[in-house]
């Protein structure tokens, strides 16, 4: 059902569920879902946090839906500011601890238990990752890891493109200095 | 012994942060957010709306009200009706029609017509 709608632009669709299309609001969910919850749990490390924030992203959206205007934000733009503002809820309200104590226990979903090099990988990337400015670390997980052009990235965190550029490679330069204490294993456990 | 002070090149970054991967979302996750879609847009009532809506009904009842009590009143001023034409004395129908008061002057028709459509002779 909701295949037959990929075509379609978010804002149709969007329109679409807000006049009580079930299958519309599927497929924008659908097409959006995944990159908010790996948004999250890039920047919290946690995917049952990563998972709550997704959902409360899309239910302030499906409120949201009744006066979308198809002609202002982008419906990603959007909800990527929205997800991005719940993280920021959490890290502030989180007790001081580090959210990579949870990464074992919730983000292990495809990685065989004797592979014990890997998951050390993971977490120390993702403490490398968390520890970057939030900026810098925005524009990595876009860019890097969802895909986006610098262009998008720019326009979802509302700077200039030169000005993503930049904290993208500063990005990638604080990331080189924090992993290059474990750089021997993490090249061996990333090829 | 070689020395390994340099930095990471890019490939070797971009093979460290491949290590993350991302969680998919859960079914349950999936099912949750599929039950959110908007309600359908439907007019609500608030209290002020129905305030509002009640004023509009009762402004209208009374104008109607009044509009009917209006035409119920008989005027003043009854416009001028045709007379009876039994009550011309011409009890041999020599006048013809047209010379009868059946209105001002300027409606009068010329036409040499009985009040039947026959001509007059």
């Amino acid at each position: 059902m909701a295949d037959d709608l990929s075509d379609i632009t978010d804002d149709e669709l969007v329109r679409r569920a807000a006049s009580g299309d079930q299958s519309a609001w599927a497929a924008l969910a659908d097409r959006h879902l995944a990159s908010v919850v790996s948004f999250a749990w890039y920047r919290l490390g946690d995917r049952v946090e990563a998972e709550d924030i997704a959902q409360e992203t899309l239910l302030r959206f499906a409120k949201k839906a009744l006066t979308w205007e198809p002609d202002g934000a982008k419906v990603r733009t959007w909800l990527y500011r929205v997800a991005g503002n719940l993280v920021i809820d959490r890290q502030r309200a989180r007790k001081p601890h580090s959210p990579l104590e949870d990464i074992e226990d919730t983000s292990i979903i495809d990685i065989q238990p004797h592979l014990d090099g890997k998951l050390d990988a993971r977490r120390v990337v993702h403490k490398a990752l968390i520890a970057l400015p939030a900026r810098q670390q925005v524009v990595l997980i876009l860019v890097y890891y969802q895909g986006y052009t610098v262009k998008e990235a720019a326009e979802m965190l509302a700077v200039s493109e030169h000005a993503a550029e930049s904290l993208l490679a500063r990005a990638r330069k604080s990331m080189r200095t924090a992993l290059e204490p474990n750089r021997e294993d993490l090249i061996g456990a990333g090829s | 012994m070689t020395m390994q002070n340099h930095q990471m090149n890019d490939d070797q970054l971009d093979a460290a942060l491949d290590a993350l991967q991302p969680p998919v979302p859960s079914d349950t996750l999936v099912r949750r957010v599929h039950v959110m879609a908007p309600p359908p847009q439907k007019v609500f009532m608030t209290p002020r709306r129905s305030a509002a809506a009640a004023l509009i009904m009762a402004l209208g009842a009374a104008t109607m009200l009044h509009m009917a009590n209006s035409n119920s009143i008989a005027p003043t001023a009854t416009p001028a009706s045709p007379a009876p034409i039994a009550a011309v004395a011409d009890p041999a129908g020599e006048i013809p029609v047209s010379d009868l008061a059946l209105g001002d002057e300027a409606t009068i028709s010329r036409e040499p017509f009985s009040m039947a459509g026959m001509p007059l002779e």
